[in-house]
C-alpha cells in the first residue's frame, strides 16, 4: 500500500489540488455530456409523440 | 453547388444497396444497431476506466521527480490520444460524407465533434493543472500546448460553423473543409517535440523504454485509453441517436417509429 491511509490519499502530497482538479473536471464533464445527450433523446421523443404505457423507452426512437 | 444525386457513383451504391450487405450503412439502418452496442460500449469502459483508475491511484508508485502531481498522467495523456484519433475519424467520416454524398458518414462527423472537443478541453484543462507545480506556470507559448488549443479551437469551429449555416447540405461541405483544413495541424501536433525545443516532456509511450517509467504507470494509461475509446463509442453512437432523427424527422421511417411506439 503506498497511502499512508485515507487523508494522506487526498492530500496527494500536497498536489491535491492540481490532481483533484484534474480528475473532477474529468469527472464532471463525462455526467454532463452523458446527462446533456439524455435530455436531448428525451426531448426528440417527446416531439415524436412517442410515448409507452410502461413509461419505458419505446424500441425505436 | 449539390453534388449530383444521379452520379454513376450512387448507382453502383443503390445495386449494392439491394444486395443487401449495406442496409446498417444507412441511418434508418445502423439506428437500431446503435442501440444494441451503446450498453456493450458503456459497461466496458466503465470496467476499463475503474482497472486503470485503481493501477493509477493505487498500484503506481509516487514519482521521484513529480511528487503525485503525475498522476494526472493518467487522463492527459488518454484525452490527448483520443482528442486527436476523434479529429482523424471526423475528418474521414466528413470527406466520406462529401465525396459520396453519404448522409450517415456525415452524421457520425457531427456527432463525433463535441466529445473530440470535450477530450481536447480536458487535455488543456489537465496539462495546466499539471504543470502548474512542475514549472510554475499553468501555461506556456509552446508548440505541443499550442497545437492542441488549435485543435480544440478546430472542434468548436467546426461546430459553430454547422450551426451557423441553416441549409444542412451546405452546412456539411463547409464543415467537411474546415476539417479538412485543419488535418494540417496534426503532423505540427505529433513533430512537434522534434521541431521546437520544447518544455512539454517527450511522448509518453517512449518514456516506457526510459527506467524511469513503472509498468504499472504504463499499464494504468493503456487501460484508460482504452477505457476512453470505448467511452467514445458509447458517447457517439447516443448523440448519433439524437442526430439521425433530428435530421430526418421528415423522412417516413422516423415518423412510422414514433407512431408505432405510441
Amino acid at each position: 500500500m503506498i497511502w499512508d491511509g485515507w487523508p494522506d490519499f487526498f492530500a496527494m502530497g500536497d498536489h491535491g489540488p492540481y490532481v483533484w482538479g484534474s480528475y473532477g473536471m474529468f469527472l464532471g464533464l463525462i455526467v454532463t455530456e452523458v446527462v446533456v445527450l439524455l435530455l436531448r433523446k428525451r426531448a426528440i421523443r417527446r416531439h415524436l409523440g412517442v410515448k409507452s404505457a410502461s413509461g419505458a423507452v419505446g424500441d425505436d426512437i | 453547388m449539390p453534388l449530383s444525386k444521379k452520379s454513376s457513383i450512387h448507382g453502383i451504391f443503390r445495386d449494392v444497396d439491394n444486395i443487401g450487405w449495406s442496409k446498417s450503412c444507412t441511418p434508418q439502418g445502423f439506428y437500431p444497431l446503435a442501440r444494441a452496442l451503446i450498453p456493450w460500449f458503456a459497461a466496458a469502459s466503465l470496467l476499463f476506466c475503474t482497472l486503470g483508475l485503481y493501477l493509477g491511484f493505487f498500484v503506481a508508485p509516487t514519482n521521484a521527480q513529480q511528487g503525485e502531481a503525475y498522476r494526472i498522467i493518467f487522463i492527459h495523456v488518454p484525452a490527448a490520444w483520443m482528442s486527436m484519433l476523434i479529429y482523424l475519424l471526423l475528418v474521414v467520416c466528413a470527406s466520406v460524407g462529401l465525396v459520396f454524398n453519404a448522409r450517415l458518414a456525415t452524421m457520425m462527423a457531427q456527432a463525433l465533434a463535441p466529445t473530440g472537443a470535450m477530450f481536447a478541453f480536458l487535455t488543456l484543462w489537465t496539462g495546466c493543472l499539471w504543470v502548474k507545480p512542475i514549472w510554475d506556470a499553468w501555461w506556456v507559448w509552446d508548440m505541443r500546448l499550442f497545437s492542441e488549443l488549435i485543435l480544440l479551437f478546430l472542434y468548436l469551429g467546426f461546430i459553430a460553423l454547422q450551426a451557423a449555416i441553416d441549409d444542412p447540405p451546405l452546412a456539411d461541405r463547409a464543415g467537411a473543409l474546415l476539417a479538412m483544413a485543419g488535418i494540417a495541424n496534426i503532423p505540427i501536433y505529433v513533430l512537434s517535440m522534434q521541431w521546437w525545443t520544447t518544455l512539454h516532456q517527450g511522448a509518453s509511450i517512449s518514456l516506457a523504454d526510459a527506467p524511469g517509467m513503472a509498468l504499472s504507470v504504463l499499464s494504468g494509461m493503456l487501460a484508460m485509453a482504452v477505457g476512453f475509446c470505448l467511452y467514445s463509442c458509447a458517447v457517439v453512437l447516443l448523440r448519433l441517436r439524437c442526430v439521425i432523427p433530428e435530421r430526418e424527422h421528415h423522412s417516413n421511417w422516423v415518423a412510422t417509429c414514433g407512431r408505432a411506439s405510441s
